[in-house]
Protein backbone atom coordinates (compact mmCIF):
# COMPACT_ATOMS: atom_id res chain seq x y z
CA UNK A 1 0.00 0.00 0.00
CA UNK A 2 1.17 3.55 -0.81
CA UNK A 3 1.87 5.48 2.24
CA UNK A 4 1.56 8.90 1.64
CA UNK A 5 0.38 11.10 4.19
CA UNK A 6 -3.12 11.81 4.11
CA UNK A 7 -5.03 14.90 6.02
CA UNK A 8 -8.74 16.30 6.37
CA UNK A 9 -8.48 17.89 3.09
CA UNK A 10 -8.24 14.88 0.46
CA UNK A 11 -11.92 14.48 1.97
CA UNK A 12 -14.26 16.52 -0.41
CA UNK A 13 -16.50 17.50 1.56
CA UNK A 14 -14.55 19.04 4.21
CA UNK A 15 -12.12 20.47 1.65
CA UNK A 16 -15.37 22.47 -0.17
CA UNK A 17 -16.62 23.92 3.16
CA UNK A 18 -15.89 27.84 3.37
CA UNK A 19 -12.66 28.11 5.72
CA UNK A 20 -14.53 29.48 8.36
CA UNK A 21 -16.85 26.42 8.36
CA UNK A 22 -13.87 24.21 8.18
CA UNK A 23 -12.11 25.57 10.78
CA UNK A 24 -15.36 24.92 13.34
CA UNK A 25 -14.33 21.73 12.85
CA UNK A 26 -11.20 21.02 12.31
CA UNK A 27 -10.10 20.98 16.05
CA UNK A 28 -12.01 18.41 17.02
CA UNK A 29 -11.33 16.40 13.47
CA UNK A 30 -8.72 13.22 14.43
CA UNK A 31 -7.16 11.04 11.59
CA UNK A 32 -7.53 7.64 12.01
CA UNK A 33 -5.86 3.95 10.34
CA UNK A 34 -9.11 1.44 9.60
CA UNK A 35 -7.50 -1.64 8.54
CA UNK A 36 -9.44 -3.10 5.74
CA UNK A 37 -12.01 -5.78 7.22
CA UNK A 38 -12.88 -3.66 10.02
CA UNK A 39 -16.36 -2.96 11.61
CA UNK A 40 -17.42 0.34 12.20
CA UNK A 41 -20.92 -0.20 12.89
CA UNK A 42 -23.27 -2.74 13.17
CA UNK A 43 -27.09 -2.15 12.45
CA UNK A 44 -28.90 -0.82 15.91
CA UNK A 45 -25.72 0.48 16.86
CA UNK A 46 -25.70 4.14 17.65
CA UNK A 47 -23.62 6.58 15.86
CA UNK A 48 -21.07 7.53 18.15
CA UNK A 49 -18.30 8.52 15.80
CA UNK A 50 -18.94 10.11 12.27
CA UNK A 51 -16.05 9.33 9.32
CA UNK A 52 -15.02 11.55 6.38
CA UNK A 53 -12.87 8.97 4.46
CA UNK A 54 -9.07 10.22 2.84
CA UNK A 55 -8.76 7.56 1.19
CA UNK A 56 -10.13 3.91 0.65
CA UNK A 57 -13.34 2.81 0.89
CA UNK A 58 -16.16 1.78 3.36
CA UNK A 59 -19.13 -0.66 2.15
CA UNK A 60 -22.22 0.31 3.92
CA UNK A 61 -23.96 -3.54 3.99
CA UNK A 62 -27.65 -4.32 4.64
CA UNK A 63 -27.71 -7.44 6.78
CA UNK A 64 -30.81 -10.11 6.75
CA UNK A 65 -31.75 -11.98 9.71
CA UNK A 66 -29.87 -15.21 8.40
CA UNK A 67 -26.43 -13.22 8.15
CA UNK A 68 -26.28 -12.91 4.40
CA UNK A 69 -25.53 -9.45 3.14
CA UNK A 70 -24.99 -7.59 0.33
CA UNK A 71 -23.56 -4.02 -0.46
CA UNK A 72 -25.95 -1.31 -0.82
CA UNK A 73 -23.62 2.07 -1.50
CA UNK A 74 -20.10 2.64 -0.82
CA UNK A 75 -18.27 6.16 0.46
CA UNK A 76 -14.88 7.05 -0.24
CA UNK A 77 -12.97 10.37 -0.12
CA UNK A 78 -16.08 12.09 -1.55
CA UNK A 79 -18.10 11.40 1.18
CA UNK A 80 -18.77 10.94 4.71
CA UNK A 81 -20.49 7.83 6.98
CA UNK A 82 -22.45 9.26 9.90
CA UNK A 83 -23.52 12.42 8.52
CA UNK A 84 -27.12 12.13 10.12
CA UNK A 85 -25.38 11.86 13.40
CA UNK A 86 -24.63 15.60 13.08
CA UNK A 87 -28.50 16.48 13.41
CA UNK A 88 -29.71 14.50 15.49
CA UNK A 89 -29.03 10.92 17.90
CA UNK A 90 -28.83 8.57 14.97
CA UNK A 91 -28.71 4.92 15.00
CA UNK A 92 -27.21 3.02 12.19
CA UNK A 93 -29.59 0.74 10.02
CA UNK A 94 -26.55 -0.85 8.33
CA UNK A 95 -23.32 -2.35 8.91
CA UNK A 96 -20.09 -0.36 7.80
CA UNK A 97 -17.07 -2.41 6.99
CA UNK A 98 -13.94 -1.06 6.16
CA UNK A 99 -13.15 -2.53 2.23
CA UNK A 100 -9.59 -1.70 1.80
CA UNK A 101 -7.23 -0.18 4.43
CA UNK A 102 -8.68 3.94 5.13
CA UNK A 103 -7.52 7.00 6.83
CA UNK A 104 -10.23 9.39 7.75
CA UNK A 105 -11.17 12.13 9.33
CA UNK A 106 -13.11 10.90 12.54
CA UNK A 107 -15.31 13.31 14.81
CA UNK A 108 -17.28 12.54 17.71
CA UNK A 109 -21.22 12.88 16.94
CA UNK A 110 -22.00 14.98 19.83
CA UNK A 111 -18.91 17.56 19.15
CA UNK A 112 -19.93 16.94 15.38
CA UNK A 113 -24.04 18.09 16.38
CA UNK A 114 -22.73 21.50 18.37
CA UNK A 115 -20.95 22.45 15.51
CA UNK A 116 -23.11 21.18 13.21
CA UNK A 117 -26.11 23.44 15.31
CA UNK A 118 -24.08 26.62 14.43
CA UNK A 119 -23.94 26.09 10.68
CA UNK A 120 -26.27 26.24 8.49
CA UNK A 121 -23.62 24.94 5.75
CA UNK A 122 -23.08 22.25 7.26
CA UNK A 123 -27.00 21.11 8.57
CA UNK A 124 -27.07 21.33 4.40
CA UNK A 125 -24.07 18.64 3.97
CA UNK A 126 -25.54 16.71 6.43
CA UNK A 127 -28.60 16.40 4.51
CA UNK A 128 -27.94 16.75 1.32
CA UNK A 129 -25.48 13.86 1.21
CA UNK A 130 -28.87 11.49 2.09
CA UNK A 131 -29.79 11.97 -1.41
CA UNK A 132 -26.22 11.12 -2.43
CA UNK A 133 -26.62 8.08 -0.75
CA UNK A 134 -30.32 7.15 -1.76
CA UNK A 135 -29.16 7.44 -5.49
CA UNK A 136 -25.94 5.45 -4.83
CA UNK A 137 -28.74 2.42 -3.34
CA UNK A 138 -31.63 3.08 -5.91
CA UNK A 139 -28.74 1.99 -8.74
CA UNK A 140 -27.45 -1.00 -6.87
CA UNK A 141 -31.27 -2.42 -5.67
CA UNK A 142 -31.64 -2.13 -9.53
CA UNK A 143 -28.40 -3.78 -10.70
CA UNK A 144 -28.39 -6.69 -7.60
CA UNK A 145 -32.26 -7.47 -9.25
CA UNK A 146 -31.59 -7.23 -12.59
CA UNK A 147 -27.55 -7.91 -13.58
CA UNK A 148 -25.87 -11.22 -12.91
CA UNK A 149 -23.26 -12.42 -11.16
CA UNK A 150 -20.55 -11.69 -13.45
CA UNK A 151 -21.79 -8.20 -14.65
CA UNK A 152 -22.11 -7.27 -11.05
CA UNK A 153 -18.41 -8.51 -10.01
CA UNK A 154 -16.77 -6.71 -12.67
CA UNK A 155 -18.85 -3.56 -11.89
CA UNK A 156 -18.00 -3.70 -8.37
CA UNK A 157 -14.13 -4.59 -9.26
CA UNK A 158 -14.11 -1.16 -11.56
CA UNK A 159 -15.00 1.12 -8.59
CA UNK A 160 -12.95 -0.63 -6.00
CA UNK A 161 -10.01 0.06 -8.39
CA UNK A 162 -10.76 3.94 -8.40
CA UNK A 163 -11.31 4.39 -4.77
CA UNK A 164 -8.08 2.26 -4.26
CA UNK A 165 -6.46 4.17 -7.28
CA UNK A 166 -4.61 0.78 -8.39
CA UNK A 167 -5.13 -2.01 -10.35
CA UNK A 168 -4.93 -4.02 -7.48
CA UNK A 169 -7.36 -4.77 -5.38
CA UNK A 170 -6.95 -6.96 -1.62
CA UNK A 171 -9.73 -9.24 -0.44
CA UNK A 172 -10.94 -12.13 0.40
CA UNK A 173 -13.93 -14.27 -1.75
CA UNK A 174 -15.98 -14.42 1.27
CA UNK A 175 -15.67 -10.93 1.61
CA UNK A 176 -16.79 -9.97 -1.82
CA UNK A 177 -19.50 -12.56 -1.94
CA UNK A 178 -20.96 -10.70 1.01
CA UNK A 179 -20.82 -7.44 -1.21
CA UNK A 180 -22.49 -8.77 -4.32
CA UNK A 181 -24.86 -10.99 -1.67
CA UNK A 182 -23.82 -14.23 -3.29
CA UNK A 183 -22.25 -17.88 -2.24
CA UNK A 184 -18.11 -17.64 -2.14
CA UNK A 185 -18.39 -20.75 -4.53
CA UNK A 186 -20.09 -18.23 -7.29
CA UNK A 187 -17.64 -15.58 -6.69
CA UNK A 188 -14.81 -18.54 -6.98
CA UNK A 189 -16.37 -19.25 -10.47
CA UNK A 190 -16.68 -15.79 -11.69
CA UNK A 191 -12.84 -14.84 -10.79
CA UNK A 192 -11.50 -18.12 -12.09
CA UNK A 193 -13.45 -17.20 -15.59
CA UNK A 194 -12.20 -14.13 -15.82
CA UNK A 195 -9.08 -14.77 -14.77
CA UNK A 196 -8.57 -17.76 -17.60
CA UNK A 197 -10.03 -15.04 -20.23
CA UNK A 198 -7.22 -13.09 -19.59
CA UNK A 199 -9.22 -9.85 -18.00
CA UNK A 200 -8.05 -10.26 -14.21
CA UNK A 201 -5.23 -12.58 -12.71
CA UNK A 202 -6.74 -13.70 -9.16
CA UNK A 203 -4.88 -15.27 -6.63
CA UNK A 204 -5.20 -15.97 -3.25
CA UNK A 205 -6.95 -13.15 -2.07
CA UNK A 206 -5.52 -10.42 -4.79
CA UNK A 207 -7.09 -9.81 -7.94
CA UNK A 208 -5.30 -7.18 -10.62
CA UNK A 209 -7.50 -6.15 -13.44
CA UNK A 210 -5.01 -6.86 -16.72
CA UNK A 211 -7.43 -5.29 -19.25
CA UNK A 212 -9.96 -2.65 -18.26
CA UNK A 213 -11.40 -2.44 -21.71
CA UNK A 214 -13.10 -6.20 -20.98
CA UNK A 215 -13.48 -5.54 -18.13
CA UNK A 216 -16.05 -2.67 -18.91
CA UNK A 217 -17.49 -4.86 -21.58
CA UNK A 218 -18.18 -7.21 -19.42
CA UNK A 219 -20.01 -4.95 -16.90
CA UNK A 220 -23.18 -3.81 -16.18
CA UNK A 221 -23.74 -0.12 -16.83
CA UNK A 222 -24.51 0.65 -12.96
CA UNK A 223 -20.69 1.01 -13.05
CA UNK A 224 -20.89 4.18 -15.74
CA UNK A 225 -24.55 5.10 -14.08
CA UNK A 226 -22.84 5.53 -10.58
CA UNK A 227 -19.91 7.63 -11.96
CA UNK A 228 -22.77 9.87 -13.71
CA UNK A 229 -24.80 10.44 -10.67
CA UNK A 230 -21.63 11.38 -8.30
CA UNK A 231 -20.06 13.95 -10.64
CA UNK A 232 -23.46 15.33 -10.94
CA UNK A 233 -24.22 16.07 -7.68
CA UNK A 234 -20.91 17.29 -6.65
CA UNK A 235 -20.90 19.40 -9.60
CA UNK A 236 -24.84 20.71 -8.56
CA UNK A 237 -23.06 20.93 -4.34
CA UNK A 238 -20.33 22.80 -5.95
CA UNK A 239 -22.90 24.83 -7.97
CA UNK A 240 -25.35 25.80 -4.99
CA UNK A 241 -22.12 26.98 -2.59
CA UNK A 242 -21.71 30.17 -5.33
CA UNK B 1 -14.42 -30.44 8.32
CA UNK B 2 -14.10 -31.87 4.94
CA UNK B 3 -13.24 -29.66 1.91
CA UNK B 4 -15.09 -29.59 -1.12
CA UNK B 5 -14.32 -28.32 -4.83
CA UNK B 6 -16.99 -26.79 -6.68
CA UNK B 7 -16.12 -26.55 -10.28
CA UNK B 8 -18.46 -24.94 -13.22
CA UNK B 9 -18.22 -26.55 -16.59
CA UNK B 10 -20.09 -24.12 -19.35
CA UNK B 11 -19.51 -25.03 -23.22
CA UNK B 12 -16.65 -23.33 -23.81
CA UNK B 13 -15.16 -22.69 -20.45
CA UNK B 14 -14.18 -24.61 -17.03
CA UNK B 15 -13.94 -22.24 -13.78
CA UNK B 16 -11.99 -25.26 -11.36
CA UNK B 17 -12.32 -24.36 -8.16
CA UNK B 18 -8.94 -24.95 -6.77
CA UNK B 19 -8.98 -23.25 -3.16
CA UNK B 20 -12.16 -25.22 -2.07
CA UNK B 21 -14.77 -24.81 0.72
CA UNK B 22 -14.32 -26.35 3.96
CA UNK B 23 -17.80 -27.14 4.93
CA UNK B 24 -19.48 -29.65 7.46
CA UNK B 25 -20.98 -32.54 5.38
CA UNK B 26 -22.49 -33.55 2.11
CA UNK B 27 -25.60 -32.12 2.75
CA UNK B 28 -23.64 -28.54 3.13
CA UNK B 29 -21.62 -29.07 0.29
CA UNK B 30 -25.00 -29.97 -2.23
CA UNK B 31 -26.74 -27.09 -0.22
CA UNK B 32 -23.46 -24.65 -0.90
CA UNK B 33 -23.80 -26.15 -4.88
CA UNK B 34 -27.54 -25.96 -5.39
CA UNK B 35 -27.34 -21.71 -3.71
CA UNK B 36 -24.65 -21.25 -6.25
CA UNK B 37 -25.80 -22.72 -9.37
CA UNK B 38 -29.02 -20.71 -8.37
CA UNK B 39 -26.88 -17.48 -8.79
CA UNK B 40 -25.03 -18.30 -11.59
CA UNK B 41 -28.42 -19.45 -13.75
CA UNK B 42 -28.98 -16.18 -14.51
CA UNK B 43 -25.64 -16.18 -16.42
CA UNK B 44 -27.06 -17.93 -19.17
CA UNK B 45 -29.39 -14.93 -19.55
CA UNK B 46 -30.14 -14.97 -23.49
CA UNK B 47 -27.20 -16.39 -24.40
CA UNK B 48 -27.77 -19.82 -24.35
CA UNK B 49 -28.41 -21.87 -27.23
CA UNK B 50 -30.14 -25.45 -27.83
CA UNK B 51 -27.67 -28.11 -27.24
CA UNK B 52 -25.39 -26.02 -24.62
CA UNK B 53 -25.95 -26.37 -21.25
CA UNK B 54 -23.40 -25.63 -17.98
CA UNK B 55 -22.81 -28.45 -15.02
CA UNK B 56 -21.37 -27.71 -11.74
CA UNK B 57 -19.46 -30.74 -10.27
CA UNK B 58 -18.65 -30.84 -6.50
CA UNK B 59 -15.93 -33.29 -5.33
CA UNK B 60 -13.86 -33.99 -2.19
CA UNK B 61 -10.35 -33.89 -1.22
CA UNK B 62 -9.73 -36.99 -3.19
CA UNK B 63 -10.84 -35.74 -5.91
CA UNK B 64 -13.78 -38.15 -6.01
CA UNK B 65 -16.64 -36.95 -7.61
CA UNK B 66 -19.56 -36.42 -4.80
CA UNK B 67 -22.63 -34.46 -7.12
CA UNK B 68 -23.47 -33.26 -10.48
CA UNK B 69 -25.76 -30.64 -11.40
CA UNK B 70 -26.88 -30.38 -14.73
CA UNK B 71 -28.67 -27.30 -16.84
CA UNK B 72 -28.91 -28.79 -20.17
CA UNK B 73 -31.22 -27.28 -23.37
CA UNK B 74 -32.52 -29.56 -25.80
CA UNK B 75 -34.69 -28.77 -28.72
CA UNK B 76 -36.64 -31.51 -30.27
CA UNK B 77 -37.60 -29.44 -33.44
Amino acid sequence: MRSIPTGPLDNRLLSGLPRAQYSLLAPHLATVSLPSGAVLFEPGDLVNHVYFPHSGMLSLVVVMRDGKGIETATVGREGVVGAMAGLRTYKSFVRVVVQMPTHASKIASDRFRTVVATSEQLRNLCIEYNETLLSQARVIAACNALHSVEARFCRWLQQSADRANSDTVALTQEFLGEMLGVRRTSVTAVGKKLHDQGVINYSRGVIQILDRHKLEQISCECYQTLLAQSAMLQRQSTLSQI
Amino acid sequence: MPRYFFDFTGNDEVASDNDGLTLLDHQAAFEEATMACGEMIRTIDGHLQPGNGWRMEVTDEAGKLIYRLLFMAESFE
